[in-house]
């Protein structure tokens, strides 16, 4: 399953669901639900935090946090 | 003037909107702005004038819904879910940045689901020129049914015109009744949950019971036995609040993305091309890190070489101050109380204000451009494995400046074990309180030589002082990384914010705001302590300062010295006899091993009030007890501080490291412990927090003396 996490830099994918209550909480407080675009500007080496764009919004999400993302299989 | 009866006006809206640009506007007050998501952590409060109205305005932090992730945002929920709460509003000023409008609906929609009385503000307009985004007032005010203004808290555009519209809805005129007509229809499920908890609670807004559903656990004003029917309520319908907020928002967006279509022209994207460009180097995984440092680097370089002209210039005024006081006013004993006591305490402080200024100049040019963020995105990782969080690297840096603010900024935390260690560690950074300290004792450490031709060796020593508290810091990070226990998750998860020009008059105020304060507080302290010492240095305990004096007049006569020695012999003898010099004594002995002598000892224990009074105290003592004519400033007479058994000097290097190393850890603030105890409610932290820097600060300096001497 694609997560979050595993999106490339640059690269954009549609949010499919969310499997952490507490991220999901936050990400749907911005607006960015199921089916929203979102799109990775920066990974950090070392497993570092990752820099998202989606919904006008810059956000950083840890590593792990993003992997709690899942995303729709690119078509 | 007590406020409680006052009507409330409440300041709302996602985090760094500008609801305190506003707030300070609206109250005149100065509370803390920055280009950071979460500067207000607390609710502030303040009153302004709507017509002839009396208000009580309160600023709140900002939050992006009614369902909160961290302790700053909870405030919120506890308020606007309480109708008899005491902050519970009148009328709500809803701030939002036009330019990024259409996720800030959710929150409205919101607040308006809980049929509050709201004025939309919508901020940021002067941005919104400069990017060509139009937005039309008209059209939202008819598709939300409330007044919509628009305002700029940079330009201070239209605040006439808010406060207008504030003052009708607060009238009963143009206020939306949303009881019958709510963003958010509940879904069946929703409703029996809401209808019972209505009468749990004794509410009759449907939506207020849902948001209790979600949250009672956390709300204050609910007791045991409700808590325990909600939960009972919650668990028969089998109400899923994940899903149901997942749910609730969609269907929000569903309703308010059109009406934000409708009324404004431009995508969210564009607005961020600038942002972007700049990120790509700011937080570049080689060339973020190093630009980060040498930003510090600048920083520390800055404050030790723009301020020598002016710290001269306050030198030699205070320094003539003291002359002409003490040529012009008869030899009496309040001549000696202003010229030794007040004035040269207080030269001896306030020749550090450019120092200061420039620090806080620096920090918050930094908070207002958005860089912080960035610190906490690229320094998390790091960050985790002492135990803290991204978000710390805000309190240390800002703990640079102070640690009261910092350890408050704390609270955007949300990790219990994560925010506990960041406010144990944040008072080893070495504030603008230590600088003073810092930059008197260098002197007598290191030559002012250059290494190298071009660094400045004593600059170097200073930033080694530094790096010291840092590592201080970190270490001890580490350790109670090790010793603390927590179950609790933690997280990163923050908002990073586009770029904004600093604003310059924003970034002056803060400066001068600072300074004042640090010539108040630390004036106010230091006067008192100075005067408390005076009387303590020159009066002494029965007939003890009498015989002192004789026996010095007969040594000197046995020695043989001149009148000037004679006059400085007598005073030091008189002032080891004096109050101070008693308790100076007392402590030597645990004070020894580490090269304090007792006048040491005197300044270690007036600098727990403040760590700057140090220099203050030292200033006193050494003017009383040398009876010269001429004021020299407070650095020469350190310089000439002798033992006056041995004739060695007092401030050798081996004392002055060893006082440097118990300065960097010590903790000797009484107004950081009082807020460490207010934010982890308990006496058991600062506590621990004063022995464990004592510990470190006791042993740095036994270890340097004893290797130096
Ligand atoms: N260009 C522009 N900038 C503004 C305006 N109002 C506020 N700002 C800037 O926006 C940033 C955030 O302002 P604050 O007043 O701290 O925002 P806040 O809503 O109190 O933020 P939190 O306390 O973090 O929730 C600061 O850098 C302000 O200088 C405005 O009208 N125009
Ligand atoms: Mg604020």
């Amino acid at each position: 399953m694609a997560t979050l996490a595993s999106l490339k830099e640059k690269r954009s994918a549609r949010i499919l669901s969310f499997q952490d209550d507490r991220i999901a909480s936050k990400l749907l407080s911005m607006g960015i639900l199921p089916g929203s675009m979102i799109q990775v500007v920066r990974k950090l080496p070392g497993r570092g935090a990752i820099y998202l764009k989606a919904n006008g919004y810059g956000i950083a999400l840890r590593n792990h946090e993003a992997a709690s993302v899942l995303l729709e299989e690119q078509s | 003037m007590s406020d409680n009866n006052l009507p409330t006006l409440a300041l709302l809206g996602n985090p760094n909107c500008g609801k305190s640009s506003i707030f300070n506007i609206l109250t005149g007050l100065r509370q803390k702005v920055g280009n950071f998501p979460g500067v207000t952590v607390d609710k502030k409060v303040g009153i302004t004038k709507l017509a002839d109205q009396s208000v009580k305005v309160i600023d709140f932090p900002g939050t992006y819904s009614l369902y909160p992730t961290s302790k700053d945002e909870s405030i919120i929920i506890n308020t606007f879910s309480n109708p008899s709460d005491q902050n519970y509003p009148d009328v709500v000023v809803y701030v939002a940045d036009v330019t990024k409008l259409e996720p800030q609906m959710l929150l409205l929609t919101q607040i308006l689901d809980l049929n509050l009385p709201v004025v939309l503000a919508l901020n940021m307009t002067d941005l919104a020129e400069e990017t060509n985004l139009t937005f039309d007032e008209e059209k939202l005010r008819q598709e939300l049914g409330i007044p919509v203004v628009a305002v700029s808290g940079r330009r201070e555009e239209n605040f006439d015109k808010l406060k207008e519209a504030v003052f009708q809805v607060y009238q009963g005129i143009n206020h939306l009744d949303q009881s019958h007509n709510a963003f958010y229809k509940l879904s069946e499920n929703e409703k029996h949950i809401a209808k019972e908890i209505n009468s749990v609670i004794g509410s009759e807004n449907d939506y207020r019971s849902l948001i209790v559903a979600h949250h009672y656990s956390d709300l204050n004003y609910l007791d045991g036995s409700q808590k325990s029917q909600i939960e009972e309520i919650v668990n028969k319908f089998d109400y899923n609040e994940l899903r149901g907020q997942i749910d609730e928002t969609m269907a929000r967006y569903n309703r308010f993305t059109p009406i934000v279509k409708s009324a404004v022209r431009k995508s969210n994207e564009e607005a961020r091309s600038f942002t972007d460009k700049v990120d790509r180097i700011l937080t570049h995984k080689i060339a973020g890190p190093i630009i980060f440092f040498g930003l510090m680097f600048l920083v520390f370089h800055a404050i030790f070489s723009w301020s020598s002209y002016p710290m001269d210039g306050i030198e030699w005024m205070f320094a003539e101050a003291g002359t002409f006081l003490k040529s012009n006013l008869p030899d009496a004993w309040y001549t000696s109380l202003l010229a030794d006591g007040v004035i040269s305490g207080l030269g001896g402080v306030l020749v550090f204000i450019p120092q200061i200024a420039i620090l806080f100049l620096l920090i918050s040019l930094l908070e207002e451009i958005g860089y912080m963020s960035r610190a906490v995105f690229m320094f998390d990782n790091i960050m985790q494995k002492f135990g803290l969080n991204g978000r710390s690297i805000v309190a240390l840096i800002s703990g640079g400046a102070c640690a009261v603010p910092a350890v408050m900024a704390t609270r955007t935390i949300s990790n219990w074990k994560e925010r506990l260690i960041t406010i144990m560690v944040t008072p080893l950074i070495s504030c603008s309180a230590r600088i003073p300290v810092y930059t008197l004792l260098i002197a007598f450490a290191v030559p002012p030589i250059m290494i190298g031709g071009f660094i400045n060796a004593q600059a170097l020593m200073f930033m080694g002082l530094y790096l010291l508290g840092i590592i201080g810091a970190l270490l001890s990070a580490v350790i109670f990384k090790l010793i603390l226990k927590t179950e609790e998750h933690s997280f990163l998860m923050i908002e990073l914010p586009p770029y904004r020009k600093p604003n310059i008059k924003n970034v002056l105020l803060t400066v001068r705001e600072k300074v004042e304060a640090f010539i108040f507080q630390a004036g106010k302290v230091i006067m008192i302590i100075s005067i408390i010492l005076w009387f303590l240095a020159s009066y002494g305990p029965g007939q003890q300062m009498e015989q002192a004096r004789e026996e010095a007049i007969e040594l000197a006569q046995k020695r043989d010295l001149n009148e000037d020695e004679t006059e400085d012999l007598i005073a030091s003898k008189q002032i080891e006899n004096s109050y101070a010099g008693f308790f100076g004594k007392a402590i030597e002995p645990t004070i020894e091993p580490l090269g304090f002598n007792w006048q040491i000892g005197i300044a270690i224990i007036t600098s727990f009030a403040a760590r700057e009074v140090f220099v203050g105290t030292m200033a006193t003592i050494y003017s009383i007890a040398s009876k010269e004519d001429d004021e020299v400033t407070i650095r020469n007479k350190l310089v000439k501080a002798t033992d006056p058994e041995t004739g060695e000097k007092v401030y050798t290097v081996a004392t002055s490291v060893s006082l440097l190393l118990f300065y960097v850890f010590a903790m000797q603030c009484m107004s950081t412990l009082a807020v460490v105890k207010r934010e982890t409610k308990s006496w058991k932290w600062p506590t621990i927090q004063f022995f464990f820097m004592g510990a470190m600060a006791y042993l740095s300096s036994l270890i340097a003396y004893q290797l130096l001497s």
